[in-house]
């Protein structure tokens, strides 16, 4: 008889164990799904700023090289040269470096 | 309850399962395609990729071509008729707002433009003018385009005018910092029969599958707010950004002869010019310049005409800078020596013409130095009538004339020379000096190349290297093949020096670069008749003791002397005067 009770006893602990480990696991999940939803919510906008950011950040690589280049070319070179009077050489000497003592 | 009420409850209950069955098999089977594609339109969002066109780079890595950001403009109609006002009439309400926005546009097409005239000015803003007023008078329309690739400057411009209903869409557009420079070397970008972009001409148009590579659409999962969902990955086909090339144009050679070629056309009020300079040992083009040419920033204002590279498509008749050719074939295949005399007493005849030197005078028992010193038809003649038909016709192929040289350039022409059957007596002496066959300048300067590259002909290129988002190409020079024996080329490199040296323009051109080289004073054929046109040209290569370059300059139709020693020649030694300089080849003193 006692040992009956005692084992309806065991088995009333092990179903409050087991509801108390559901209810936990549910709530768990709860929130996990509360947590990733409002990730995945927020996650798209995040996404959007980003995709907007590298594409200014592009554009404005673009442009940079774009006015590196203009500033180098040649045609703006040669204009600010005459401008400031500079005149072309015709006395140019190339000077060679002499070889290697044993091959000559 | 009585079994009837049963049966009567049953059939009710299995009609209504029947009737929901019925309309979930409609909605879910038959309606299935339509519902998937709504669903799709709900759920998702596509969105197309366009490739970015690739770069055209010169041989330091510097920018020839690249892209920059445009827009179109456009109206919205509803919009612009908020700002009529009640007493003009809708002609007048659309010719104020015209006018409002055409003065910054008009601003902007005079930026592409070269040199405008008073008389150009008001047309364009006439034109410009119209067009937005016409557009803006469409009665039926709500979205009208009003002006397409506007830069950025004008958008501000336009904007800060304050008018409603104007806006702006994204575009791009092609980039040239250093202005028109190569423009018949790069070609432009125009628009196909379904209004894509397309290269046409030049670089732009011979890599234009590489160049403009394969524009994508992304399909991604979006919101009720259409952002983005991060839950799957995006499907679709990325787009796939054109490749950049980097070419052996060296943009200092290339601007330098540009202006000395523009200069010279001028000075001796020729037609047109080409020059084209190729490193002697691999063909790799270092410059090559057309004239007249087109601007690059508004290839429609120019003529169709120019839009070519004279360079690899003008055919036309060598004249005697081919007797460099006919030596070199006439020593390499042993029909005669250095020291063979050619008697040179007087005019010779071929199948009853009668052929001359081009000044009527004569030099009896001439070496070959001094025919070549000379410009002497009758020797070259006399040298080709040694070879005989077959073994000059053998090496004038192997030299790669009447082929195209597979330069990388769109438009090549390959000249023409006759079949074998086709050759006698007198095409054979008259092509000794370059009368009866037609050549190309490109091929023209790589047999030269040939030449001072020891004998071996190379193909020339551009394009050394394709860099794709993926992957890279390099290009190695390639060789042909040998047209003539390296002792055979040595021996010509000294006898186009002596060309040079003792030659007509001996006395004024520049002492001490070592260039070896020939003139030609072609006539051009008119109707099956040589007229007093001429084609003056000078090809050579330098320094002689090591060759690095060899270069062709070509000036058609000069009006101030038709001789290539007062015309062609100089302007070829007023260039390496500039250019050893800058390449660091010593000048003898």
């Amino acid at each position: 008889m006692d040992n009956k009770r005692a084992s309806k006893t065991g088995n009333k602990s092990i179903l409050k164990n087991t509801i108390s480990l559901l209810i936990l696991i549910s709530a768990g999940l709860l929130f996990s799904r509360v947590v990733f939803s409002n990730i995945l919510a927020t996650s798209g906008q995040r996404l959007s700023a980003a995709n907007l950011k590298a594409k200014i950040l592009q554009e404005e690589n673009q442009k940079l090289e774009n006015r590196i280049s203009q500033l180098n070319s040649l045609g703006r070179i040669e204009k600010i040269a005459q401008k400031k009077g500079l005149v072309r050489t015709e006395n140019v000497s190339v000077l060679v470096s002499p070889g290697p003592i044993a091959k000559r | 309850m009585s079994n009837k009420r049963l049966i009567l409850i049953e059939v009710a209950i299995f009609l209504f399962a029947a009737v929901i069955i019925g309309r979930l098999f409609y909605w879910q089977v038959l309606k299935h395609s339509d519902f998937t594609v709504v669903a799709k339109t709900q759920l998702e969002n596509t969105v197309q990729i366009g490739a970015k066109r690739g770069k055209i780079l010169a041989s330091d890595g510097s920018i020839l071509v690249s892209n920059k950001k445009v827009y179109l403009m456009y109206a919205i109609l509803p919009d612009i008729k908020k700002l009529k006002r009640e007493d003009e009439t809708y002609d007048e309400f659309s010719s104020r707002l015209a006018n409002k926005l055409t003065a910054p546009l008009l601003v902007e097409a005079l930026g592409k433009k070269e040199k405008v005239s008073i008389f150009e000015k008001d047309r364009l803003w006439d034109e410009i003018r119209s067009r937005i007023a016409f557009q803006l008078k469409q009665p039926k329309l709500i979205w009208v385009p009003l002006a397409k690739k506007v830069g950025e400057e004008t958008r501000t411009r336009i904007e800060k005018i304050g008018m409603k209903g104007i806006g702006f869409e994204e575009d791009t557009d092609r980039f040239y910092p250093e202005g028109s420079l190569a423009a018949n070397l790069i070609g432009f970008v125009g628009s196909d029969e379904q209004g894509n972009e397309k290269g046409y001409f030049g670089l732009e148009g011979h890599y234009d599958g590489k160049l403009k590579g394969r524009s994508g659409t992304l399909i991604q999962e979006v919101d009720a707010l259409g952002r983005p969902i991060l839950a799957s990955s995006p499907e679709g086909l990325g787009a796939l950004d054109g490749s950049d090339l980097l070419t052996t144009i060296d943009r200092s050679v290339q601007f330098l002869t540009e202006r000395k070629l523009v200069e010279g056309v001028r000075r001796y009020g020729a037609k047109a010019g080409v020059v084209i300079v190729l490193d002697s040992k691999t063909s790799a083009v270092i410059a090559s310049s057309s004239f007249p040419t087109f601007n690059l920033l508004d290839p429609a204002s120019s003529s169709t005409d120019y839009y070519k590279n004279l360079g690899t498509s003008e055919v036309y008749e060598p004249g005697s800078t081919f007797k460099s050719i006919t030596f070199s074939a006439a020593l390499d295949s042993g029909a005669i020596k250095t020291d063979t005399i050619c008697p040179c007493k007087g005019p010779i005849k071929a199948s009853g013409y009668e052929v001359q030197t081009f000044d009527n005078k004569y030099h009896p028992n001439s070496n070959v130095t001094q025919i070549l010193q000379h410009s002497d038809n009758v020797g070259a003649s006399f040298a080709a009538q040694k070879m005989g038909t077959d073994t000059f016709l053998k090496y004038i192929r192997d030299f790669g004339f009447g082929t195209q040289s597979g330069v990388d350039l769109q438009g090549e022409e390959t000249g023409i020379i006759k079949e074998l059957g086709d050759w006698h007596d007198i095409e054979l002496v008259t092509a000794a000096f370059g009368q009866g066959l037609s050549v190309t300048p490109i091929q023209m300067v790589n047999a030269m190349a040939a030449i001072a590259n020891d004998g071996l002909l190379m193909r020339p290129y551009l394009v050394r290297k394709i860099k794709g988002p993926k992957d890279e190409i390099e290009f190695k020079p390639k060789e042909i093949r040998r047209v003539i024996g390296s002792s055979t080329a040595t021996i010509m490199k000294q006898l186009l020096f002596a060309a040079v040296e003792g030659g007509e323009a001996r006395k004024i051109i520049p002492y001490g670069f070592r260039v070896g080289g020939k003139t030609g004073t072609a006539q051009v054929p008119i109707a099956g008749k040589y007229s007093t046109k001429t084609v003056a040209s000078f090809v050579g290569f330098g320094p002689l003791e090591e060759p690095r370059f060899a270069m062709i300059v070509a000036l058609f139709e000069p009006s101030a002397s038709i001789f290539a020693a007062e015309t062609a020649e100089p302007l070829f030694f007023e260039m390496i005067k500039e250019l050893y300089p800058y390449w660091g080849i010593p000048v003898q003193n």
